[in-house]
């Protein structure tokens, strides 16, 4: 699913800022800094976000041409995470356990080994594996200040309004009521009364 | 009150907002006027969830079929005190026909169906997906504004909820 093709589901967000002149190159700039970079197995981290090509996922190298379609800022959203079973950590956990005791000549591993040692049985591991990869589309018209990402889930958002707010300095603001209501011009003071209202109740003129 | 606050004491409306187009779609032929003299036709089918939230949980009643808004269960549902919170609609006007699961909650939209693409180069179908996409938008704020400037108005208390719930009341066949 997405914005250039597939079905069509998207979590709308909006940006309230008047765009100053050369955005767009600072734009790509701000883009390439925070470019996605693939995990490497030595770090700690077990995720890793940053932005590609809305066409291609391995396509890291953010050009304009890439970037803007008009008056739209597309690009991809992508998040590699570490996703090792659990089945597996344990087994070689234990292997790595029953070597470390026999070669120490100990009986039980104190917590700062075991720790220690968890740690190495994941570095190890992740060099056996490949980081399970997920791009999302983000389209944002620049004119209107949309922005549509191309998925519902809550920790996606999270981690998009992350990277969005480092690398733009902007406040991504979701869709919703209230905002739709300040955003379609409406009188201030209809706005305003709306947090004020009772929830109406339709079956009953009781409350 | 902060913004954050207010978005969040006002998201109560999209369920709200839900139930009128619910009854809208129910009367003159589910056509409703979306300004500048125009006009859609809606109507919801396929899905529709409700829900209750009180202080044993969360109830909720999920309904599937070709219409399940004018089933005796959704009634019976908005009659326990249910709201639907998740709608499949359908909004045509003519010759072109969007349909989309709507999420009252956020306003969202999900599976979004539009109408078929007239341009056949690839680097102008996003352009072409997207205004299609924009317009749906549109249509859906200008209803939307619709809701909020009745619900705002003397008139809600006065006609429009009485008349809502003389609407609730009814099993769909007295209609």
């Amino acid at each position: 699913m997405g914005a250039l093709r597939g079905s069509i589901t998207y979590s709308k967000f909006h940006v309230a800022t008047e765009l100053s002149k050369g955005f767009r190159d600072r734009f790509i700039e701000k883009m390439r800094l925070r470019a996605f970079r693939p995990l490497d197995p030595k770090e700690e981290i077990d995720h890793r976000a940053g932005w590609c090509s809305i066409t291609d996922p391995f396509d890291l190298e953010l050009t304009s041409q890439k970037v803007f379609f008009n008056d739209y800022l597309n690009v991809g959203f992508r998040v590699d995470r570490w996703r090792i079973p659990s089945p597996l950590f344990k087994a070689a956990f234990r292997a790595a356990e029953r070597d470390w005791l026999a070669k120490q000549g100990l009986e039980k591993l104190g917590r700062a080994q075991k720790k220690n040692l968890e740690k190495i049985v994941m570095a190890q591991l992740r060099k056996k594996v490949v980081p399970a990869m997920r791009a999302t589309d983000l389209s944002w018209n620049l004119n209107t200040g949309v922005v549509r990402f191309f998925s519902k889930s809550a920790k996606s958002h999270e981690l998009l309004g992350e990277l969005f707010e480092k690398t733009f300095e902007l406040e991504l603001v979701p869709d919703g009521a209230y905002v739709t209501a300040e955003r379609r011009g409406l009188p201030e003071g209809l706005v305003g009364s709306l947090p004020e209202l009772e929830p109406a109740l339709f079956h009953t003129e009781r409350r | 009150m902060d913004r954050v606050d207010r978005i969040e004491k006002s998201r109560f409306l999209g369920r709200e907002f839900l139930v009128w187009l619910w009854h809208e779609s129910e009367h003159a032929d589910g056509v409703l006027p979306i300004g500048k003299g125009e006009s859609v036709s809606l109507w919801l089918e396929e899905q529709l969830t409700l829900v209750s939230d009180d202080l044993l949980g969360r109830s909720e009643c999920k309904l599937k079929g070709s219409t399940p808004s004018t089933t005796t269960e959704a009634k019976e549902a908005l009659r326990a005190g249910k709201l639907p919170i998740k709608a499949k609609i359908r909004i045509d006007r003519p010759p072109q026909s969007w349909s989309f699961v709507f999420e009252a909650d956020t306003l969202g939209l999900a599976s979004v169906s539009i109408p078929a693409l007239l341009t056949e180069e690839e680097d102008e179908k996003f352009y072409e997906r997207m205004q299609l996409v924009e317009e749906l938008e549109e249509m859906l704020g200008a209803l939307f504004e619709t809701f909020l400037r009745l619900r705002t108005s003397p008139n809600w208390e006065r006609h429009a909820l009485p008349a809502l719930r003389v609407w609730v009341k009814k099993e769909p066949w007295e209609e």
